[in-house]
């Protein structure tokens, strides 16, 4: 299956934009950093910045890369190319509108720039789901893909929930509607996602073995009943033993699900064929570091009384490194290392669309790595750590030195 | 080895060797991607080969540059480049130089 112009000119106009989105968000969260200490998850200046990094930075590379890799994984051809560029609009004024409404606590906007929101990235989730229909051959790529573009469709519906009671004031327990949004959108999706891509990427890229079956089918199915768990707990009562229990269950489940990802990860990429490191495996084994990191912080959470978890630095703390090494630790860092690899090969059908000759040459000078890129890693890398040390605003001035590189970097290889 | 009165197989994958795989380094004849060559002796050249993932993105581009490769050898006038999927590729494919050499780089 070929990318289709289409495909490559929106796959670039999104994952551009994302790189704009980054810097941003480190140099807000720079002159917010005191949220961070003063404030929990229900803190809308908090809400605004993450979903700044979540759907401004992640979703939009996600989105993205989906038009042209999900082609490659899974050799089926997007169903609706004709809304590619109409959802890309609404999904950047929505979220211009929701982030801007959530920063300064306006119910109207962000109800507005929430049902947009809802509505524009619903439109694109159907158009990938209906693409799975045509796949021929279920494996682990196709059931994980699939699992997660579920998992995004719920977790934009409590998402909408969520941001509608901003404005109509509805009641229920907020809190454990958020932590399942969290959940769903980080594990079921992102994570989810990530995982049924780096089976198809790991071997194209590195050489790799493909996952062994009883592995595979373990992993996907502890993930899936920790988020059912997790999900399922908030039904019950808070407090009540069923609620209590039930998310313990999850919340384990999940962390060994995860964990059982990781030693597959490390499995396949020591016994790959390809020995040689690029700057993309830089990246991908501190993203794997960081999210086994994540998944002790968050066995931690669901384990230890919440009470106890003031002893570690207050329950904001504990929480807020569980958040940052989940989001950007795992998930920006392997975004980022794989941006590496994506962005260079869409320049490169760019140019050959328009030129044919030079595109070949182009693309080997794009794909080597440089030792300005190590530079721009060893910065994001410096800002992680320094965040979990709750160093945030010396690690967002870090982070975003690292980000705006990135943005010269990357463009310079192709506007 | 079918032999035409300007060029045989052999030339053709020595011009073929010098088309790379950007993501492997390995040039596409040591990695056991081309399958058939067919001369039909009037400068025809029908080349049967597959990558080594079947939505690769960049098929176009190596398909443009396996056929300017080819073109550029003395006395071919046509090139034909089909991708095969059967047998599928996979790395015992791949000749065994160049194997040690990914193994050790």
């Amino acid at each position: 299956m070929n990318a289709t112009d289409s495909s490559i000119e929106i796959s670039l106009k999104h994952i551009k934009t994302a790189l704009i989105f980054l810097p941003v968000f480190f140099v807000l969260m720079f002159l917010d950093s005191k949220s961070f200490n003063e404030y929990f998850f229900m803190n809308y200046k908090i809400i605004a910045l993450t979903h700044l990094f979540t759907l401004g930075f992640l979703l939009m590379v996600i989105m993205g890369a989906s038009y042209m890799l999900l082609p490659v994984a899974l050799g089926v051809k997007i169903a609706y190319e004709k809304l590619f560029f109409p959802v890309y609009y609404a999904y950047v004024i929505s979220l211009l509108l929701f982030v801007i409404g959530m920063h300064y606590l306006w119910g109207p906007m962000i109800a507005a720039g929430g049902i947009l929101l809802f509505i524009s990235v619903l439109v694109y989730n159907l158009n990938v789901l209906l693409s799975l229909k045509k796949v021929k051959k279920w494996d682990y790529s196709s059931a994980g893909i699939a699992f997660a573009y579920s998992y995004l469709f719920a977790g934009l519906a409590i998402g909408l929930y969520l941001a509608l009671s901003f404005y109509f004031k509805i009641g229920l327990n907020l809190y454990d509607i958020l932590q399942d949004h969290i959940y769903v959108m980080f594990i079921g999706f992102a994570a989810m996602l990530f995982i049924a891509v780096s089976y198809r990427l790991l071997p194209m890229f590195y050489m790799t073995k493909t996952p062994d079956n009883l592995y595979w089918k373990t992993d996907l199915t502890v993930i899936n009943a920790g988020i059912i768990a997790i999900i399922a707990s908030s039904f019950f009562g808070n407090g009540s033993d069923a609620h209590i229990y039930l998310n313990l269950a999850g919340g384990w489940l999940l962390g060994l699900g995860i964990l059982l990802y990781c030693y597959i990860f490390f499995n396949l990429m020591l016994k790959r064929l390809k020995k040689k490191f690029d700057i993309t495996t830089f990246y991908l084994f501190a993203g794997i570091v960081f999210l086994i990191l994540a998944s002790f912080a968050g066995l931690f959470i669901v384990t230890v009384p919440q009470e106890k978890l003031n002893m570690f630095g207050g329950i904001n703390g504990v929480y807020y490194v569980f958040g940052f090494l989940g989001l950007f630790g795992f998930a920006g860092m392997v975004i980022i290392g794989f941006l590496h690899k994506i962005f260079p090969f869409l320049i490169s059908l760019k140019v050959f669309e328009k030129a044919k000759k030079g595109a070949y040459g182009k693309l080997f000078s794009d794909l080597k790595t440089k030792y300005f890129e190590y530079v721009i890693f060893a910065l994001f890398l410096a800002g992680s750590i320094l965040w979990i040390f709750y160093l945030i605003q010396l690690a967002a001035a870090v982070l975003f030195a690292a980000s705006l590189l990135l943005l010269f970097h990357i463009f310079s290889m192709g506007w | 080895m079918v032999e035409t009165a300007e060029f045989n197989e052999q030339d053709v994958l020595e011009k073929l060797k010098g088309i790379i795989d950007p993501e492997l380094e390995v040039n596409i004849v040591d990695l056991g991607l081309v399958y058939k060559i067919n001369l039909n002796g009037n400068g025809g050249i029908a080349l049967d080969m597959t990558l080594t993932a079947k939505g690769c993105p960049i098929s176009n581009v190596i398909k443009y540059e396996v056929e300017e490769a080819l073109k550029s050898i003395p006395g071919v006038n046509d090139v034909t480049v089909n991708f095969v999927w059967e047998p599928e590729w996979n790395p015992s494919m791949i000749k065994s130089d160049a194997l040690k050499r990914l193994k050790t780089h």
